[in-house]
């Protein structure tokens, strides 16, 4: 039987429980002393009816000259002798049944009306009876012990008298004294400090007289200092835990206060909790640049096979193609210069990557290979990792011959990529809803164009273009217009 | 986003623009690293970038011996047989740390050159 009190509140300490209680016994006076005043014990009462002093003509000397008087249990003018309602004379005083005096509203102003809301004893557990049985006992409020613990032997009855209940009495027993082990562990002595000075100053004797003496308390101190703090990470049967606060049992066992993965939080000894191995800075490092590379490997990859793919395919590409002149460049030069291309390419691709993650702050040495120091080692770890090149692989890093299959593949020549030209045509942006024959209006094309070659479009670039529920085909995204789909419709231009 | 794109503020050219854009960048860094080096370098990289198993074991050995018990080469290892491109790690580690070996001045190189895309990004516009 684990020996947990879950708490959703925060214990306090003797000094706060005596502070409430007095608190407590104080606000029951004021409400005492507030309803005798408002009933009118402490009034002095001048008049015919306790001194007998005044006579029927001082009597009526006091009663007022103007206004409503009662008499009995009518109402006249005191000028006119006339009778007066009932009414008038409430609301010469101020008051009318729509606003009824505030007879509570003595000293201090209305006598505050706190509504007490009992505890939800019937569906708490037994480790938050526990909790509330121990602050009843605190405060000294036998009555309510009483009740909560009247509550747990029923809960535990029922429990126990359910038929599909196995409990036996010694279980039903040991549920009773774990619910009193819980409520003594709740009322220890509340070490709400990660302090561990505090913990030790608090539960060792002041002055060791002997070195026996000194060694047990050395003991004590050891014994009583809790090792972890707020905030410690820890599992509690296998689930993760965090730890809120620290207790001093009054066994003086260390009990951690621990939050669990649904939010409740439970009350448990040290010896419950299992804490993981601390990590060195080695390890950690590790981790993080393990971490780092698992995440930077599968872009690398990615990047370096663009750049090796783009060099291998882009025959037509431009940047393959930069300084090579159609008209007087020989195709031996051709090969040469597109080579050569492809190579500062790839290298130009693996040098952005490695410059990108060299600024990265996960590595502070400022460099990535060489030696290993960045790239990782891995402990223990001694294999040769030589990959074999498979056909599949040869044919990555290949070099770069025309895929010609007899087809002329010299091409023509741009220049040196014009880069001031890439500015978007602010036509092929296109606002959302915009549709084929907007578009085609908007670029001053005969829009019979749009519908002789929309079909064509959609196959060519379905990425720009989808087919409608109607059947008819739009244009697929705001935004702008792939490259491809742009020179198709300009050539339309006239 | 690829972050290089978001770098040198490409994110509203179309994906072919951008690739050219990049493919700029690219070659540029190229150009200046490689231009910079002798023949035989030229020809070292161009071995690597080949798939010249006996290259890339070569220079590894002389350069990185230890480069297999790396975190780098074996997070590069992991998933190759899931790859579809099937980049060998070594190659790919090699061709890597072959730049960053023979360019002391790396990243500066990339980062102006980078600043020099930027800035005819931005007379276009």
């Amino acid at each position: 039987m684990s020996e947990t009190v879950p708490t959703s509140e925060v214990p306090i300490s003797a000094d706060h429980a005596e502070l409430a209680l007095l608190e407590a016994k104080t606000a029951k006076k004021k409400f005492e002393i507030g309803q005798n005043e408002n009933f009118g014990k402490y009034d002095e009462f001048i008049g015919p009816l306790n001194s007998g002093i005044d006579s029927h003509d001082s009597y009526h000397a006091q009663r007022p000259s103007d206004g409503v008087i009662r008499e009995g249990d009518t109402f006249r003018n005191a000028e006119s002798g006339k009778f007066a309602s009932p009414d008038d004379y409430s609301a010469q005083n101020g008051s009318t049944n729509e606003q009824p005096l505030d007879y509570y509203d003595k000293v201090n102003g209305v006598t505050e009306n706190i509504e007490y809301i009992a505890p939800d004893y019937e569906n708490m557990n037994v480790p938050q009876l526990a909790l509330a049985t121990a602050k009843a006992e605190m405060i000294g409020d036998k009555a309510e012990v009483d009740d909560i613990k009247a509550i747990v032997e029923h809960l535990l009855m029922e429990a126990a008298t359910h038929p599909d209940s196995d409990m036996t009495d010694k279980d039903y027993n040991d549920e009773i004294a774990r619910f009193n082990h819980l409520v003594e562990l709740a009322k220890a002595k509340v070490l709400n400090k990660t302090d561990g000075e505090s913990v030790a100053a608090e539960a060792t004797p002041a002055e060791p007289e002997t070195a026996e003496a000194g060694s047990d308390t050395k003991e004590a101190e050891k014994a009583t200092v809790p090792e972890h703090k707020q905030g410690d990470k820890a599992e509690l049967n296998g689930a993760n835990v965090v730890i809120e606060s620290t207790f001093l049992g009054s066994n003086g066992k260390i009990a951690y206060e621990v939050t669990k993965p649904d939010g409740t939080t439970e009350l448990v000894y040290a010896d419950k909790l299992t804490f993981p191995a601390e990590k060195t800075e080695e390890e950690s490092a590790t981790e993080r640049l393990k971490l780092f590379w698992k995440k930077s490997s599968n872009f690398i990859k990615e990047k370096l096979t663009l750049g090796y793919m783009s060099a291998k395919w882009a025959v037509e590409d431009s940047i393959i193609n930069r300084g090579v002149d159609p008209l007087t460049t020989s195709f031996e030069d051709v090969e040469k210069i597109r080579n050569r291309n492809r190579i500062y390419l790839v290298a130009g691709t693996a040098a952005v990557i490695v410059a990108a993650i060299i600024l990265k702050e996960t590595n502070p040495l400022g460099h990535l290979f060489g030696g290993g120091d960045l790239a990782g080692s891995v402990p223990g770890s001694g294999s040769s990792g030589s990959e074999t090149l498979s056909a599949h692989d040869q044919n990555v890093f290949d070099s770069m011959h025309p895929d010609t299959n007899g087809v002329e593949t010299a091409t023509p020549v741009d220049q040196q990529l014009p880069v001031v030209d890439v500015a978007p045509d602010p036509a092929y942006t296109i606002p959302s809803g915009e549709g084929g024959l907007e578009l085609f209006q908007k670029l001053n094309i005969d829009t019979s164009k749009w519908g002789a070659n929309a079909e064509s479009f959609l196959n060519r670039f379905p990425q720009d273009f989808y087919r409608m529920n109607s059947g008819g085909i739009g244009i697929s995204h705001q935004g702008i217009l792939s490259q491809g789909a742009q020179d198709a419709i300009n050539a339309l231009r006239n | 986003m690829d972050d290089l794109i978001i770098e040198l503020g490409l994110e509203a050219l179309s994906p072919e623009q951008q690739q050219r854009i990049v493919d700029e960048l690219n070659m540029r860094v190229g150009e200046a690293i490689m231009s910079g080096l002798n023949e035989d370098q030229v020809s070292e990289y161009e071995a690597i970038i080949n798939g010249n198993q006996e290259v890339i074991t070569s220079w590894l050995a002389a350069n990185d011996p230890g480069y297999a018990d790396t975190i780098a080469y074996q997070q590069l290892a992991e998933g190759f047989e899931s790859d579809p491109d099937k980049v060998p790690a070594d190659k790919a580690y090699a061709a890597m740390a072959w730049i960053e070996k023979n360019n002391p001045n790396l990243g500066e190189t990339v980062a102006g050159i980078k600043a020099e895309i930027k800035a005819n990004l931005d007379q276009t516009v």
